[in-house]
């Protein structure tokens, strides 16, 4: 992983220490709330809200509910949000520069970020506020000057999470922020490929070379209860995964296999296969077999095994993390240094305070279970998502559905189909479990 | 860079700064155990002048599945009386459950939760059966299903 990543903890309550406050609420808004960054392809829930593909689909892959709302919620009925796409890559763009602007301002004691042209020629911070302006160009000048001042500025969040992806044409590495404007030019910026047969993955229809190949296919979930060990090691090996470890490890690496795949396939500009076993693998290392955690059926397991991740976590992680932490240090220290700053972000940067229900007793009888549940293995996936509701119920009054972009799915391009025909759908009970009617919920005690 | 990793790097960075009155960030020496300290704001008797230790641990899988959140003793870190934090220090809220919780939560929003459930609380005693559980309880938090009956909190 590139050390730009590792340090990438710029927040929307960055903006708190400049003259431009009101840019924390646009910054927060553009920001998925699993993940805490910039929506990656963003997908909308029935529910209407919006998170990361891969960031919903673990969530409902994990308990079947939607993060925000606890509204339950399918893979399937996820919608791409091409509009918070436009708008997260466009503030990303102008983020740095917008930043820098407002920065500037901080330090050479503008309350505003208008500068002249004689100024900002100058370059000089201490210099005092101009008295006439020459507006004509200043604009320009401004966006000059930032990237003077860019190599300064303690933000990398405009630098994307992976740094580079692979042009789905040509197949380089492109910067991120580059990519669209690379495939604009047909490549131009690297000596033109006509290599797109070889590439395992077809291009963005959003562009001239729309109708080259056809995109991926979502892949389903399985059926684990239903696929004996071979037929599940088979599946694994047809797709070029690794083939090996227990059955449960077989499981979740397909289950996360799958989750890595759909995302791209709703990606605007999807990663080539090799970039997505790169992926699995990381995950391997990290929360698979190989890290020796268990499923969420036993999380505890992941911790108690002291051994679990260690390798991972703290031979990659602990030099960033000492990084980060002088980083966010820093940030304190500019942050003393602006004495109206306040000492929280404004109300809407926080997440809601969960109304807390109490509990009494803890159940009794619960070891053997447990016990059960475990060995078991994939019971969880066999009844996939057990608390939800039939279509029907979820229909109501929203009819999620939007273009579909790459392919169409049977029974959901079209609004007025029936119920997906998905596996996730048949036999689940209407209510909720029993084990949640016994469970009174106890509001928010207030003081 | 893991999922949790990266989350929780971000969380850092906003902890550094920004934790709201009565939340006080200890030690993070790593991305698995975090510290902090909570204080109950109001005029509350049984929390007065008080201040309690919160240890997080996260999972790899964190934020889709929570972190185990405890109350930990030391010299002047008392476990806070509550009908629903036993003496060991293991809290029994449904935000920190499976069930209840959601990975929009945060660590900064667990905080303020706990705080409220602590400045809520009129009650100076553990809970029912506190000392048997303490003394036989050998299963993780997470491991342990309470039943959110209890409603007189
Ligand atoms: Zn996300
Ligand atoms: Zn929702
Ligand atoms: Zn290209």
């Amino acid at each position: 992983m590139s050390k730009r990543e590792a340090l990438e903890v710029s927040d929307s309550t960055d903006w708190l220490e400049t003259p431009l406050r009101s840019v924390a609420a646009v910054d927060s808004a553009l920001r998925c709330q699993v993940c805490k960054d910039f929506y990656t392809t963003p997908m909308i829930t029935s529910c209407s809200h919006t998170f990361c593909s891969l960031c919903i689909r673990r969530c409902l892959n994990n308990d079947g509910k939607c993060p925000a709302c606890r509204t339950v919620d399918q893979e399937l009925r996820l919608r791409f949000n091409g509009a918070v796409e436009e708008l997260v890559e466009a503030f990303k763009t102008a983020r740095p520069e917008i930043f820098a602007l407002a920065k500037k301002s901080v330090n050479s004691g503008v309350t505003s970020p208008k500068r002249s042209r004689e100024d900002l020629q100058l370059d000089d911070d201490e210099k005092p506020p101009p008295r006439k302006r020459t507006r004509s160009s200043r604009i320009t000048r401004a966006t000059q000057e930032v990237y003077v001042v860019d190599s300064d500025l303690d933000d990398g969040d405009f630098v994307p999470e992976e740094g580079c992806v692979q042009c789905p044409i040509c197949n380089k590495q492109v910067k991120q922020e580059t990519i669209n404007t690379h495939i604009d030019r047909g490549c131009a910026d690297e000596p033109p490929t006509r290599r797109n047969e070889k590439s395992t993955f077809p291009i963005s229809p959003s562009k001239s070379l729309q109708n080259l190949t056809k995109r991926p296919e979502r892949l389903a979930q399985l059926h684990y209860s239903m696929v004996k060990d071979n037929a599940l090691r088979k599946k694994l090996a047809d797709l070029g995964l690794p083939a090996g470890g227990t059955r449960q490890g077989m499981e979740r690496r397909y289950t996360e296999w799958v989750t890595l795949w759909n995302a791209n396939c709703d990606a605007t500009h999807p990663k080539g296969k090799t970039e997505l076993k790169r992926e699995l693998d990381t995950w391997e290392r990290t929360q698979g077999s190989r890290a020796q955690a268990t499923s969420s059926l036993n999380p505890g397991a992941q911790i108690r095994d002291r051994d679990f991740d260690k390798a991972a976590w703290s031979t990659q992680h602990d030099g960033s993390f000492k990084e980060l932490i002088a980083n966010a240090r820093s940030k304190v220290r500019a942050k003393a240094a602006t004495p109206d700053s306040p000492s929280r972000p404004t109300p809407p940067l926080e997440p809601p305070v969960t109304p807390i229900r109490g509990a009494g007793n803890p159940l009794k009888s619960q070891g053997p279970a447990n016990v059960s549940m475990m060995e078991a293995g994939g019971e969880e996936q066999d009844e996939h998502h057990p608390d939800q509701q039939p279509d029907a119920v979820n229909v109501v009054g929203m009819t999620p559905f939007s273009k579909s972009r790459f392919f169409d799915e049977p029974g959901l391009s079209n609004p007025t189909s029936q119920a997906p025909t998905s596996q996730y759908s048949n036999s689940i009970p209407i209510f909720e479990k029993e084990k949640d009617i016994d469970i009174t919920t106890i509001t928010n005690p207030q003081p | 860079m893991s999922f949790a990793t990266k989350r929780l790097g971000k969380e850092l960075a906003k902890v550094h700064g920004n934790l709201p009155p009565g939340i006080a960030l200890v030690t993070a020496e790593g991305f698995q155990e975090w510290l902090l300290d909570i204080q109950v704001l109001d005029a509350n008797p049984i929390y007065m002048g008080q201040t309690y230790r919160l240890k997080f641990k996260f999972s790899s899988s964190y934020p889709i599945e929570p972190p185990e959140v405890t109350f930990v003793a030391g010299p002047d870190r008392p476990i806070p009386m509550h009908p629903h934090i036993y003496s060991n220090g293991i809290i029994c809220l449904d935000l920190l459950g499976t069930q209840g919780w959601s990975p929009v939560q945060n660590v900064e929003s667990i905080c303020m939760s706990l705080q409220s459930m602590l400045t809520g609380n009129t009650k100076n005693e553990r809970p029912e059966g506190d000392e048997q559980f303490v003394a036989s309880n050998r299963r993780r938090p997470r491991d342990i299903d309470f039943y959110y009956h209890d409603n007189t909190v």
